[in-house]
Formats: C-alpha cells, sequence, structure tokens
C-alpha cells in the first residue's frame, strides 16, 4: 500500500517524474519515446528499436532493449514500468511483487481513447506538457459529406477487424464503411475469403507484403480470388507501423484510407 | 457383393460428395453464376474439392499398396511417418524460400520427404515384418518429423510460420487454390499410375515372396514400384494439404472383404473410397460451427483412431 500511496503523491505535485522508466510493451514504448525526455528512458523493448515493426526505431536507437523478462527489467532498477494488458501476466505480477509500479495500458478501442492514452502516460510520468503537446497536434478529420466508400480489412489467415475495435473506429472517422462490422464480425475475427467476395467491398486494405520468410498465412492474400475481383487500384496497404499499436501513428493510417477512400470516389 | 458393383456404388458416392462439396461453403448454400459467384465457385470451391479427392484418392491408394507389400493391415502413410516426413520435406522447401526459385519445390519437397520415409520403413520391415517393430518405427520416425517440422517453423523470420504447424499437422483444404491443383496434380498422377500398375504383383505378393518369382514377377522391382509410386502421391497430396492421418487405414480396411481379401483388386476401391472419405470430412468442417474452420485431420483423426485401436485388439495375438 504505502509504495503506491506515494507514487499517489509524487503524481499530485508538479515538480515530480519518474527518472528510471523501463518499459516492456512496444505500445507503451512509442508513446514513451514521444513524451519523455530521452534520459529518463532506461530501456525499451526490441522491438520498438526494429524499423520493420516501428516507427520510432529512430528515436530508440540509443537505448539499450529488452525482452521484457522480470530479470532484465530489474537490472535497471526502474522506478516505474510500463507494460501493456497483453504482456505476460506472470512477468507483471512477478514485478509488482518485488515492489515496482507498473503501469498496464489497456489497447485502445477508438482514436478517443488513443489520446487518453497519451494523456495517461503524460500523468504516470509526470510529463503532462509534452503529453498535452502530442495529443493537441492530433485532430480527427471532419465528415466530409461525400458518398461513403464500403471497405474491409483483409489481414494474413483471413482475419479481419469488426466492431469496437480501433480499426474500425480508424475506419470510421476515415470515412469508410467496414463491411465486416455490418456481417457482424466483432474484434479480430475470421473472414472467410468467400464471405469477404460476396460482401464485395469497394476498398481492400491489406497489411503489407511480410518482410521475413514465406507463411502460409501470408500466401493466402495472393489467391487468385483475390486477383480477380481487386485491381491494384482498389487496394491499400496500410503498414503495420501505423496501427498496430493504438498510439499516435494511428492516424496516419486515418489519413491513408480517407486519401485511398478519395481515389475510389472518383 | 461382387468387384464391378461395388465400384459402381464407390463411384456414385464419389460423384455425390463431389456435388455436396461444390455446394458448401461460408457463402451459403449453393451457388449463383452471377458474377462474383462465378469467381468463388470458380476459383474456391472448385479447387477446393479437386484437391480434396485427388488427396483422399492418394491416401487411400497409397495406404492398401502399403499394406499390400509390407503384408500388415496397419501399414498406413500417417500411422508410419510417411506424411510426416513429407510434411518436413514440404515445410523445408517453403519456409526456406525455395519455392519462389524452383517452380514445383513444393511437391519435390513432400515427394522427397515421403521416399526417405518410405525407404526406411521398408529396410526396416526386410529384417523384421512383425507388426509391432513398424508401429514403433512409426512413432519414432513420426516424433522425429515433428519435432524438426516444428524446429522448421520456429526458424522462420515470419512470425505467422510458427503457429502453421497446426496445418501441417492436422491438414486442410480451405482456401487452396488452383495453383495447388497444378502443383500437385503431375506428381499425383505418376504415383497412381505406378501403384495401380503394382496391383497384379501385390496380389502375387500375399501368397509369399516364392511364388511372386515364381510366376515371373520381379520383386525387387515390384517394391521399386510401391516405394515410388507411395512417395509420388502422398508427397505431392501432403505438399499441399498437411498431413492428413487414418484414410489409408479406414478405407481399405472396410474394402477388404468385398474383394476377397486380394491386395490387387483393393486399389482401386481405395483410391475411390478415399476420396470419397475425404470429401465428406471436408463438407462436415465447413458445416460444423466452430470459430476457425477445423481442421479436416481431426476429423479423420476421431473417427481412425478408434479404429486403430480396435484393429490393434483385434491382433493383440500376432504381436506378442
Amino acid at each position: 500500500m504505502l509504495p503506491r500511496f506515494f507514487i499517489l503523491l509524487m503524481l499530485a505535485s508538479p515538480v515530480w517524474a519518474a527518472e528510471r522508466i523501463v518499459s516492456i510493451n512496444q505500445c507503451a514504448d512509442e508513446l514513451l519515446l514521444n513524451i519523455v525526455p530521452h534520459k529518463y528512458l532506461k530501456s525499451v523493448t526490441h522491438f520498438v528499436k526494429d524499423p520493420a515493426v516501428s516507427w520510432d526505431a529512430e528515436l530508440a536507437a540509443a537505448i539499450p532493449g529488452n525482452s521484457g523478462r522480470a530479470e532484465e527489467v530489474m537490472a535497471y532498477a526502474p522506478d516505474l514500468v510500463f507494460a501493456g494488458d497483453f504482456s505476460a501476466r506472470s512477468t507483471v505480477s512477478m514485478l509488482r511483487n518485488l515492489g515496482i509500479e507498473v503501469v498496464e495500458l489497456a489497447h485502445p478501442r477508438s482514436l478517443d481513447e488513443v489520446i487518453d492514452l497519451i494523456r495517461q502516460v503524460g500523468e504516470a510520468t509526470g510529463s503532462r506538457t509534452s503529453a498535452d503537446a502530442l495529443a493537441h497536434g492530433l485532430r480527427k478529420p471532419v465528415a466530409s459529406g461525400e458518398r461513403v466508400v464500403t471497405a474491409a480489412v483483409y489481414q494474413p489467415n483471413g482475419f479481419t477487424t469488426g466492431r469496437d475495435s480501433l480499426v474500425d473506429d480508424v475506419l470510421r472517422v476515415a470515412g469508410v464503411r467496414n463491411v465486416a462490422s455490418e456481417r457482424g464480425l466483432s474484434s479480430y475475427a475470421r473472414y472467410p475469403m468467400e464471405l469477404l467476395l460476396l460482401d464485395q467491398p469497394e476498398l481492400l486494405i491489406l497489411d503489407p507484403q511480410s518482410q521475413g520468410g514465406p507463411s502460409l498465412a501470408h500466401q493466402l492474400l495472393q489467391h487468385p480470388a483475390l486477383d480477380e475481383v481487386y485491381s491494384t487500384s482498389s487496394r491499400i496497404e496500410i503498414p503495420p507501423q501505423a496501427w498496430a499499436c493504438g498510439t499516435h501513428h494511428v492516424f496516419a493510417a486515418v489519413e491513408m484510407i480517407r486519401s485511398a477512400a478519395r481515389g475510389r470516389r472518383l | 457383393m461382387s468387384h464391378a458393383p461395388m465400384l459402381v456404388c464407390l463411384m456414385t458416392l464419389l460423384v455425390a460428395t463431389c456435388m455436396l462439396s461444390l455446394l458448401v461453403g461460408p457463402a451459403g448454400f449453393g451457388w449463383s453464376m452471377a458474377e462474383v459467384g462465378e469467381t468463388i465457385f470458380y476459383e474456391i470451391r472448385v479447387p477446393r474439392a479437386l484437391i480434396a479427392g485427388t488427396v483422399g484418392a492418394s491416401l487411400g491408394l497409397a495406404g492398401a499398396a502399403m499394406q499390400g507389400l509390407l503384408r500388415n493391415p496397419l501399414a498406413e502413410p500417417g500411422v508410419v511417418g510417411v506424411s510426416g516426413c513429407a510434411g518436413l520435406g514440404a515445410v523445408l522447401v517453403f519456409y526456406s524460400g525455395l519455392t519462389s526459385e524452383v517452380t514445383m519445390g513444393l511437391p519435390l519437397g513432400g515427394m522427397l520427404g515421403a521416399l526417405v520415409a518410405v525407404w526406411l520403413l521398408y529396410r526396416l520391415s526386410d529384417r523384421s515384418s512383425s507388426t509391432l517393430s513398424l508401429i514403433l518405427a512409426g512413432v519414432a520416425i513420426n516424433a522425429l518429423a515433428g519435432a524438426l517440422t516444428s524446429l522448421a517453423l520456429n526458424l522462420s523470420s515470419n512470425p505467422f510460420a510458427a503457429y502453421e504447424i497446426v496445418f501441417w499437422l492436422m491438414g486442410s483444404f480451405a482456401d487452396r487454390s488452383m495453383d495447388h491443383v497444378w502443383l500437385s496434380v503431375g506428381p499425383v498422377l505418376i504415383g497412381w499410375l505406378l501403384l495401380l500398375r503394382s496391383s497384379k504383383g501385390l496380389t502375387a505378393l500375399s501368397l509369399g515372396e516364392e511364388t511372386t518369382i515364381s510366376l515371373g514377377i520381379d520383386v525387387a522391382r515390384l517394391r521399386l514400384q510401391v516405394i515410388l509410386g507411395t512417395a509420388f502421391c502422398v508427397g505431392a497430396a501432403v505438399s499441399v494439404s498437411g498431413m492428413i492421418g487414418f484414410i489409408g487405414l479406414v478405407v481399405p480396411h472396410l474394402l477388404r472383404p468385398w474383394v476377397g481379401h486380394e491386395p490387387g483388386r483393393l486399389l482401386v476401391p481405395s483410391a475411390l473410397g478415399g476420396a470419397s472419405l475425404a470429401l465428406l470430412a471436408d463438407v462436415l468442417v465447413r458445416i460444423i460451427p466452430t470459430q476457425v474452420e477445423l481442421k479436416i485431420g481431426v476429423l479423420t483423426a476421431l473417427i481412425g483412431a478408434p479404429f486403430f485401436l480396435s484393429l490393434l485388439r483385434s491382433m493383440r495375438k500376432e504381436l506378442v
């Protein structure tokens, strides 16, 4: 109880800031790197240092990487650890048992929640001003009143994203109708190719081709049936760096989809 | 029932299951030929039915032929590790990226893996023909192939690869395209031809090796024919569908009484029956309402494994 009380006390005073921060979650990394002075970031994940999956790799270049194990984290003697709600339960509870304050960031399900998340990180680290500045620069586009284009996200293994998800909100704000949501699919769900062809969305939103080796999951995206129905002009690739995490980068995905939809209307 | 009416029955069953397979899918029962319905039919359902049919036929046929050659009713591509090694070969070729350089790389990898396994088994059963040693060899080969497959998938730089072990170990015909049909059809047909041509020899072999030789049949050639035939059709089949167990065990066993226990006459019926069983199981995985489509090997194992146990039980005396 006591350490928590202290943290609260310290959060209340504007002078305090966490000075030894370690993050074991890529999404937390992206926010911390853009909000907190880097001298306070003792370690971030290896993922955020990899340009294939992160747009913040350059920012993170000088900060040591970790693989999210409790032992590594302890070695930095952190005063604050950031984890995601998908981080290993055992690691988080181990760190808490060792008396370390762990902030777990929930995966946002809308653009508004992304803004909240940015503010939450600012509060927790005592960097409210820079968090506010980051949040302030992010604007949701205003609905243009043009015809709404239908779209579907089609991911490796034939999965899509439906209702109650950040991706669904991104699509809505970008001015397109998510046919998977209209079909009743929610969050991350399998979308059989037959149904995709039947629904015939005007815009197919795909992952870029895999940077790594081949997989059956990616091979599915080259199925001849898709080639027959979707020309290159009706496809758009959104890099995972933009929306795999729900951080400020997701607003870039909104813009990409908006301009692709504009192209489909012409 | 004599031979001809049974063949007619099996053909009818094959046509029926094939029609059913073309009618069933996530987009609904039946199909429309308007616009996108045509794409769904020709690009998704037709290749799926073709692959299910050829893979099922290959497994049934190879099962019957191996049982004839090894004179052991438990010899089945899956049980004895031939499918496992074929899967390993295909996995090595696919995930190393060789398939983008060698067009036929995928089935070639499967065939090579299958060949190694059949050859190993044959060498082993040459020394001791006991059922027990065959099954134990199968256990060992399967364990090794499974472990190496898993290792190869985990070494891939693609994060999805590790999860694809389910496809390779349990098999699926879902979303396979005409590309997969063209890849596998050549080697599969060659394999069928080799196995079907061994029919006379296999019947003779059931009367003993000496009788076979006295009938003027070249036993060494017969073996090679069955080994190569199995490697060709099972290897190419597994490389496009993953491992699907027990079809080669259940089908020949059910049909054996109808052909007067003549291994040679069992071949064609086993191919037809194997194709029907695979098509039927593939219809079921699409009907059973699971969140993610069930892998077909789950169904064939649910039917086949108890079957295998009861076969073992009836052979208990021979085993000891």
